[in-house]
């Protein structure tokens, strides 16, 4: 098989409506034989998919999802071979899916389920303990950078992402009249298990900022900036019982 | 004796057996992962793995190189297998005469490639880049084939070849034997007199199901979704016959059944082990 062979071989194994085959010489039963690797191959990528996002499985149902799968894995196959990195692209599709314009909040509930993914793998970190960080004069950790989780991930939605993604948990659960809010969380992991957590807007700002490498009174100054009503030691303390801060860096003055 | 001629039998582990396969790992020699399962950076999946790891012999076999591609195996997946390599140290990492990637797409499959001159060149190549990127040697698996490409009595000479130029070891997956001889109307057997046995450090064993096509004709399916076959059974005793002991793995990855059903697979393909050990033995 030469290399255009190979492309289209591929391309015919992505397209369930592509005719099988056509110009190989394989012998008898070239359609039977070959729809043994389109299976394998579509079968095994809609079931990354499936693991992937299985709240929006449960919002849309088995048999829609698997011709969502369908058409997204034709759109965009992976370019790896480590399945369970397929695919970040997935909730941009889902957002974008004309048929799915009704439902706008189903990509960020689809982010969700990815950000729970990533936290999954993401690498270990041993969380610093209060005890130790109260070991620092105040003064010194509020002009320090904080190294914050590497599972931990925030995301925002215009949408109540939080409470959709939790009524999809529990089937038949549905949200009340007066919750349709636009929601913030975070994704993170402690030990093996993934956890979410509801953010207000003030913490959202206080996490990207250390993120981005700010002190920590920049990052507490900029959320309260943002957001009037937030209290900075609460925040913090939050910050800390969650295990999410993971080193101290010091700043030469 | 070293690992790649003990007769241990094991297990391609998954992680909803983590549990049960701690406390009762008896029936296990040694343990089977896919390295493109535990690429991500930290977490559960390598928790599990460092304790599997502590206490029986792991082996790591690859299903992403696309060794039978008509690109170079991708140098940034060659760097993180490698990390995954020195992270939990395998006695063993296996590889497939297949492709799965062509230019920026892959497909998670085991694609067929010709026997011929061009691909012999190619994979011999393919095997080199990978052998010295990842610091070790491989071990290549026959694949199983569907289509008239990649006919059986040419495809054990081709890895007999591939062993002789690149210094690669095999892996005999004897489920593979058979479903693939079915499919190109060859004998087994005849397939197997043309295999360089002694080249052989791993032998795969699985479940395969049937398919009646449109002319009435049966088309095996390598779907590790049984018990091992009793005629791959039989088979492998054979095999073992000629080898003499290798490190076994039965391989059930869909439709995976409770632990108590493996750790009887486990035991049936120990007796047929050391029977066939036995009587090579006293022959």
């Amino acid at each position: 098989m030469n290399a255009m062979r190979s492309a289209e071989f591929i391309a015919a194994q992505l397209d369930a409506d592509a005719p099988s085959l056509t110009g190989f010489a394989l012998g008898a039963n070239t359609a039977a034989r070959f729809a043994v690797h389109r299976h394998t191959c579509r079968s095994g990528l809609i079931n990354a998919l499936r693991t992937a996002y299985p709240s929006v499985v449960t919002a849309v149902g088995d048999a829609y999802f698997d011709a969502l799968a369908a058409e997204f894995i034709q759109a965009s196959p992976p370019s790896s071979p480590v399945l369970q990195e397929y695919s970040p692209a997935f909730p941009d599709f889902v957002g974008h899916f004309p048929p799915l314009a009704e439902w706008p909040w189903l990509s960020d509930v689809a982010r969700i389920d990815w950000a729970r993914r990533e936290a999954f793998h993401a690498a270990d970190a041993d969380a610093l303990s209060a005890a130790h960080l109260q070991s620092w004069p105040v003064e010194t950790l509020m002009r320090a950078s904080l190294g914050l989780h590497p599972s931990l991930y925030t995301l925002t939605s215009s949408n109540p992402a939080w409470s959709l993604w939790h009524c999809l948990q529990s089937s038949g659960q549905s949200l009340a009249e007066d919750g349709w809010r636009a929601e913030s969380l975070q994704v993170w992991r402690i030990e093996n298990g993934v956890h979410m957590r509801l953010l207000r807007a003030g913490d959202v700002t206080l996490r990207r900022g250390l993120a981005d490498g700010l002190t920590l009174v920049d990052a507490l100054q900029a959320a309260c900036t943002l957001d009037l009503g937030f209290e900075a030691s609460a925040a913090l303390a939050t910050l800390i019982g969650d295990g999410l801060i993971v080193a101290v860096t010091h700043h030469a003055q | 004796m070293d690992f790649a001629h003990s007769p241990a039998i094991g297990l391609s582990f998954k992680p909803q057996h983590f549990a049960d396969a701690l406390t009762n790992m008896a029936a296990v020699d040694f343990f089977e992962v896919h390295a493109e399962n535990y690429l991500g950076a930290g977490g559960e999946p390598h928790r599990q793995l460092r304790a599997l790891g502590e206490q029986r012999p792991l082996t790591i076999h690859g299903v992403g190189l696309s060794l039978g591609g008509h690109h170079a195996p991708d140098a940034h997946h060659l760097r993180r297998l490698r990390a995954l390599l020195q992270r939990h140290p395998p006695q063993l990492f296996s590889e497939h005469l297949a492709w799965s990637s062509h230019g920026p797409v892959y497909v998670p499959d085991l694609l067929p490639l010709a026997y011929d001159d061009a691909s012999f060149a190619r994979v011999a190549v393919h095997i080199d880049v990978a052998q010295n990127a990842l610091g070790r040697r491989l071990l290549i698996e026959n694949p199983s084939t569907y289509l008239a490409l990649g006919e059986p009595l040419a495809e054990a000479e081709f890895l007999s070849a591939l062993h002789q130029h690149t210094g690669c070891g095999l892996l005999l997956d004897v489920n593979n034997v058979i479903v693939s001889c079915h499919n190109h109307g060859v004998d087994a057997r005849a397939y197997l007199q043309h295999f360089p046995f002694h080249a052989v450090a791993q032998i795969h064993l699985a479940g395969h199901s049937r398919r009646v096509l449109a002319d009435g004709s049966e088309l095996c399916i390598d779907d590790h979704g049984s018990a091992t076959s009793d005629s791959v059974l039989a088979l492998y005793a054979e095999v073992l016959a000629r080898t003499g002991p290798r490190p076994t793995l039965i391989e059930w990855d869909n439709d995976v059944p409770a632990w108590p059903v493996l750790a009887a697979e486990l035991a049936r393909v120990r007796i047929a082990a050391t029977r066939a050990l036995t009587q090579a033995e006293a022959a």
